[in-house]
């Protein structure tokens, strides 16, 4: 079935149209949640959560999508899921071990500690920063800090070496924290 | 900003290079790549199992569905009904073709259980007879939950099925019984259900989603609980005010209707009788058919009274809190009524039917407890 067909199911307000979207993306935001996650139980919650989320939001929604779509609001219940977590001390998956390397991307003066400006749209920034890389950077970048697979994994998507792609991964980072210092504006 | 806020803000990340970029191998999720590694496995286990399958055939042929229905109370013997009550529970629950029999010819959503614990009178008053046996009555319970959420019969789907399961998790969470009660009978049944129906996951995470919601602790300051069900008819209103008028009920003041279901387009008659304390309106109204299409909580309140309190009585027995239990309600809430309507009623309360009286069928016979707190009518 389409994303489509499977859109227009969720429209008219058909059960269905669960059972399909837990059929055909079911394994594959069970992997993310659980990647970013690291315990089952709680990535099949979220899952469980993200296909609630899905039927209450599609309509008015109409996303062209739905794959991608149901990984935002997968990404986004783990991660929040992960923040309560690690408020408790208990850990995370994946997620977490992304999150250590990103630190490096962040700007000296926002480490310091020093307040953002809300001026700086954070959210297009990075996504015209996406948008910017080649392919296989943005595969590689996407893989590793989106889908939030290992290195290992995502040297193998994108068939190159575990170093290589740690190299990649490394100048992606240093990349972004240059593209927010550039854009940045920080307060003392 | 920290990390954290980085992977955030990805969230704005264009679905186009999202869908590219997804990840294409196993742990993506994609289900043909698996498939064709394991593929060879799965034939040769497939053989295993119906050569597996053929043998037990021979060996031990099932009961035949004659024999299934056949069995009843009168096949314990009098040496068996004399055990201590967790040895009878082995025993009954090793005599299954009961359970399966009835279930198969089961609809609506207490009817088979009842008729099933007709077959049980025996042992339904042998239930009565010390605390222990409330553990059979669950050990039952959960037993035809068991076999209703087993596919090839009601499927779990079947939102009976899930009433069941709430009341059974309900009473299990009601610490008065905690000690004597396998804490595992609701998790295991939770399990079949993600576990043989995994299409229906999707189903129940909607109420899961809000019996979270409605567990919150925030959620329990009511100085009155008043209760009443829905749908119920033209019909159902005029004989419950016919019994039950507004002095009868000491609050009952006004009866809303809502005529019409938001989204689902269905018609559907839906009524809250609301009750007054200290001039103050609380009233109750399920979402029983919630997934039928008719109004969902949300509308509900969207549509009600700005005065009136409304939260969904299956989600706060479901909750964790054990004041959600629903003899605690009764008195530890001081509800002088405690109103339910509704032929699910039993079922959401999961209040054992000695609590309430023998019989819930027809409005002539109406229940009250004791302390003419409780209140229900099927």
């Amino acid at each position: 079935m389409t994303d489509g067909q499977i859109v227009q199911l969720l429209t008219e307000r058909k059960e269905e149209a669960l059972e399909t979207v837990q059929t055909e993306y079911g394994a594959f935001l069970t992997a993310l949640a659980r990647r970013i996650l690291g315990d089952p139980q709680d990535a099949e919650e979220v899952v469980n959560d993200t296909l609630l989320a899905a039927w209450e939001t599609i309509p008015p929604q109409e996303p062209r999508s739905l794959k991608a779509y149901l990984s935002v609001i997968c990404r986004h219940k783990a991660l929040d899921r992960l923040d309560t977590r690690n408020s408790e001390k208990r850990g995370g998956g994946e997620a977490a071990l992304a999150m250590e390397e990103l630190e490096e991307s962040l700007p000296d003066a926002a480490q310091d500690g020093r307040s953002w400006d809300e001026r700086l749209d954070l959210k297009d920034l990075i996504r015209r920063f996406a948008a910017s890389l080649n392919e296989t950077e943005q595969r590689v970048f996407l893989l590793r800090y989106w889908y939030f697979l290992s290195v290992a994994e995502t040297a193998k998507e994108c068939s190159v070496s575990a170093a290589n792609c740690k190299v990649i991964l490394y100048r992606l980072r240093k990349k972004l924290k240059s593209k927010l210092e550039e854009e940045g504006m920080w307060h003392e | 900003m920290n990390s954290r806020d980085l992977l955030e803000a990805m969230d704005q990340i264009d679905e186009e290079i999202l869908d590219k970029t997804a990840p294409k191998g196993a742990d993506g999720g994609e289900k043909k790549g698996i498939l064709k590694r394991i593929w060879p496995l799965i034939g040769v286990a497939s053989l295993a199992a119906c050569l597996v399958i053929v043998w037990l055939i021979v060996k031990n042929p099932p009961a035949t569905k004659a024999e299934a229905a056949d069995w009843d109370i009168s096949q314990l013997t009098p040496e068996e009904l004399q055990l201590p009550t967790d040895q009878l529970i082995d025993v009954i629950l090793k005599k299954d073709c009961l359970w399966q029999s009835h279930i198969q010819s089961g609809s609506g959503v207490w009817g088979p259980f009842e008729e099933w614990r007709e077959k049980l009178n025996g042992i339904w008053e042998l239930e009565k007879r010390d605390d222990a046996g409330w553990t059979l009555y669950l050990k039952m319970m959960e037993y035809y939950v068991m076999y209703t959420v087993t596919p090839g019969h009601l499927k779990v789907k079947d939102e009976a099925s899930w009433y069941r399961l709430r009341a059974i998790q309900t009473l299990l969470q009601q610490e008065t019984f905690l000690s004597q009660l396998d804490q595992d009978i609701a998790e295991s049944a939770m399990g079949l259900i993600r576990t043989r129906e995994e299409g229906d996951t999707a189903y129940m995470a909607g109420r899961v989603y809000e019996l979270k919601e409605f567990a919150k602790p925030s959620r329990w300051k009511f100085e009155a609980w008043y209760v009443v069900t829905a749908p119920m008819s033209e019909e159902m209103r005029e004989k419950v005010l016919s019994v039950y008028s507004e002095e009868d009920c000491a609050r009952a003041i006004k009866i809303y209707g809502f005529e019409k279901a938001p989204q689902s387009g269905s018609w559907i008659e839906r009524y809250i009788i609301p009750f007054t304390e200290n001039g103050r309106i609380v009233s109750y109204v399920s979402v029983d058919h919630w997934n039928n299409g008719n109004i969902t909580l949300q509308e509900l309140k969207r549509e009600a009274d700005p005065d009136m309190i409304i939260f969904d009585m299956l989600e706060a027995m479901s909750s964790l809190s054990s004041e959600a239990a629903p003899m605690r309600i009764v008195s530890n809430h001081n509800a002088a009524m405690f109103f339910i309507v509704g032929d699910t009623a039993y079922t959401y309360t999961g209040i054992p039917q000695n609590f309430v009286g023998r019989s819930l069928s027809g409005l002539s016979e109406v229940q009250h407890t004791a302390e003419d707190q409780l209140i229900c009518i099927h």
